[in-house]
């Protein structure tokens, strides 16, 4: 997958690449509106990420020009405003999503996933990995062809590892996914605990493989053998 | 009290001296003509009987005396001191048509015509003066009475018209808004003092405009400096824990700045809000039921309640609707549950209950009453926790105060409890 960021913060910009290269994408960078405003005109990507402030112009503007070549790209803002009227104006002008920073990198890895899915299957497509086969339409989830019903914190949290498999997922960045900015006031560590031990019974219980690892102390890995 | 109406309770208040004061002069004034007038009268009519006494000219004496007030008596011993002397008096005498003693003024004169003295009295019957005075009070009273309709009259008017620039300049104050970014437009107005009052409101409210935007862009660009090196600590945490070789220590050291700079971010979030809610950022567009937040609260927070074992009452009489912001009317409600269930002991109680105009939180708690005071203060922290910053209940008193509620606390039946009121 092909991703253009479009950041003028350098340290979060090389997180940000970083991240994602991990994984195979190719992500390319753009630091100005200028740069960015090049790159938009001159190539194709599969994923647009962009900042609202930059030097020398404002990526609601780029987001306008994204629309008006009728790239196919996914496009999600990454702003620090995190004020309504930008978010409706932004959503309205043919942005895919929103998130506000900071954000965790898992958090905008399982929303590009998410967007990408949707752009290209209109969302019809199923998820499969190895015996997991989720059908994101219904919300349902089976292993080795057994429907699994799982509470819906439990489709989220599995959905998340999936979008962030082999990647170190931390706690705090499930509770924020979630709960949401609501109840990040209370100590959701256990109820993590308690969601993923739940999940993690109900996959063995079927066959499915012991993927989920937990990482003393910081989080979870969904990690599928290559 | 509308100036106008006091304008004019004073002026009427003022008019009832002045018109005592001319009441009594007037009825002085009538008095003294009347008497001269009379005395004038009673003068006339005595040189004519005296003229008619002096040519012994009976007939016309008589024909002048017939049925007058008149009285002559011969004397044979005058006092001399009073011969050809006038002595005006007062005196009462019995009026027949009237049946009582009224007063009548009489001049008593002693005419010496040759030998003979003659002792004439003549009077007349003065006017009444209770009946004056009654005249007087009753037209005075009167004159009272129209100038207040007269004054109820031009004060209806004047308020209709003449002042209508100025209550509509009021209403337009009301509703002004910095946020709505546009200065509404005053009516015009021939008066000097409106037109100077409409300019100078006019000027303040394009610096309101001004100073909220540039309050406004500041508080953006303070949320966008700190969120950005935020963004930047959360992300490079987020790729540390990528690593495969940690040591126990390391993840210790990792742990503790995910945590801090996790607090730190909702402090800033926070506060952001805070700023956002006094700044009056948010808009109320819809009627929200507290009844159906209520519900998504619980919802939200179901994990919570089943963990501490907390047992939810919910007493609903009537929905209580609220014409506010829904996002805020959500924060608001979420914040009283979670203090609700944060303060609450295992195996406590949460009591809501919901009526038409009021929607109350009561939990379990500490058996001790919180200070009031400090309750809805920022940075004012009930408990030691280190998950919270002390924002929560300021964030709930914030947006109850600009949307019209009123958030109360009482310590009842050792319990704590919330109450939301419309103000």
């Amino acid at each position: 997958m092909k991703i253009l960021l479009i950041e003028d913060e350098l340290e979060l910009q090389k997180s940000i690449q970083q991240y994602f290269e991990m994984e195979g994408h190719i992500v390319e960078v753009a630091s100005d509106y200028d740069r960015a405003e090049q790159k938009i005109a001159l190539y194709d990507y599969d994923c647009i990420l962009v900042d609202i402030t930059l030097p020398k112009g404002c990526g609601l503007d780029l987001v306008r020009k994204t629309k008006l070549k009728k790239s196919k790209a996914g496009i999600i803002i990454i702003s620090a405003r995190d004020s309504l009227s930008d978010k409706i104006y932004g959503l309205d002008l043919g942005a895919d999503d929103y998130l506000p920073k900071p954000f965790h990198l898992s958090e905008l890895n399982s929303r590009i996933k998410a967007l990408i899915r949707r752009k290209d299957f209109d969302g019809n497509l199923e998820i499969t990995l190895n015996e997991i086969r989720i059908l994101p339409a219904e919300r349902s989830v089976f292993i080795n062809g057994q429907n699994v019903i799982l509470t819906s914190k439990e489709y989220d949290l599995l959905l998340y590892f999936i979008a962030n498999k082999n990647r170190v997922v931390s706690k705090n960045a499930l509770a924020e996914h979630l709960w949401g900015d609501n109840a990040d006031r209370f100590d959701n560590f256990d109820f993590i605990y308690n969601h993923v031990k739940n999940l993690r019974k109900k996959l063995l219980e079927n066959k499915c493989c012991d993927y989920l690892q937990t990482i003393y102390g910081i989080g979870y890995n969904f990690k599928i053998h290559q | 009290m509308k100036l106008l109406a006091k304008t004019n309770l004073y002026f009427v208040v003022l008019s009832i001296p002045v018109l005592l004061l001319s009441g009594f002069v007037t009825y002085s004034y009538i008095i003294k003509e009347l008497k001269e007038s009379n005395d004038d009268v009673l003068m006339d009519r005595k040189e004519r009987i005296e003229q008619y006494l002096r040519e012994n000219d009976t007939i016309s004496d008589y024909l002048f005396t017939k049925g007058k007030e008149v009285q002559i008596k011969i004397i044979t011993k005058p006092d001399f001191k009073k011969v050809n002397k006038d002595i005006f008096s007062d005196t009462l005498i019995f009026d027949r048509s009237e049946k009582e003693l009224a007063i009548n003024q009489m001049i008593t004169s002693v005419l010496r015509v040759k030998t003979k003295y003659y002792q004439i009295k003549i009077w007349r019957s003065s006017v009444e003066f209770d009946e004056l005075f009654e005249g007087i009070f009753s037209m005075l009273t009167a004159i009272l009475l129209l100038q207040l309709l007269i004054s109820l009259g031009i004060n209806f008017w004047v308020t209709k018209t003449l002042w209508q620039p100025f209550y509509k300049m009021i209403h337009t104050l009301r509703v002004f808004r910095a946020s709505d970014n546009h200065v509404p437009n005053l009516e015009k107005t021939s008066v000097k003092e409106f037109k100077e009052l409409s300019h100078c409101v006019k000027e303040m409210m394009s610096k309101m405009i001004t100073d909220y935007n540039s309050q406004k862009r500041f508080t953006e660009n303070a949320s966008h400096e700190i969120q950005t090196p935020l963004a930047v600590i959360k992300s490079k945490i987020d790729l540390l824990i990528q690593s495969e070789n940690l040591e126990q220590k390391d993840i210790e050291l990792i742990i503790a700045i995910d945590d801090a700079s996790s607090k730190l971010i909702r402090l800033n979030k926070s506060l952001l809000l805070l700023t956002k809610i006094e700044n009056r950022q948010f808009k109320t567009t819809e009627t929200v039921s507290v009844e159906k937040m209520v519900n998504e609260s619980l919802l939200l927070f179901e994990e919570h309640i089943r963990e501490q074992k907390i047992e939810v009452q919910k007493n609903v009489k009537f929905d209580f609707l609220i014409k506010m912001n829904s996002d805020l009317c959500m924060i608001l409600i979420n914040n009283l549950f979670q203090n609700a269930i944060r303060h609450n002991i295992t195996g406590g109680k949460i009591i809501i209950f919901i009526n038409h105009n009021k929607l109350s939180i009561q939990n379990t708690g500490k058996e001790e009453a919180l200070d009031a005071t400090l309750l809805f203060k920022r940075f004012q922290k009930i408990s030691v926790s280190h998950l919270s910053v002390g924002l929560g209940m300021a964030i709930a008193d914030e947006i109850a105060e600009v949307s019209g509620l009123k958030l109360k606390y009482k310590f009842v039946d050792h319990q704590h409890r919330f109450t939301l009121k419309v103000r």
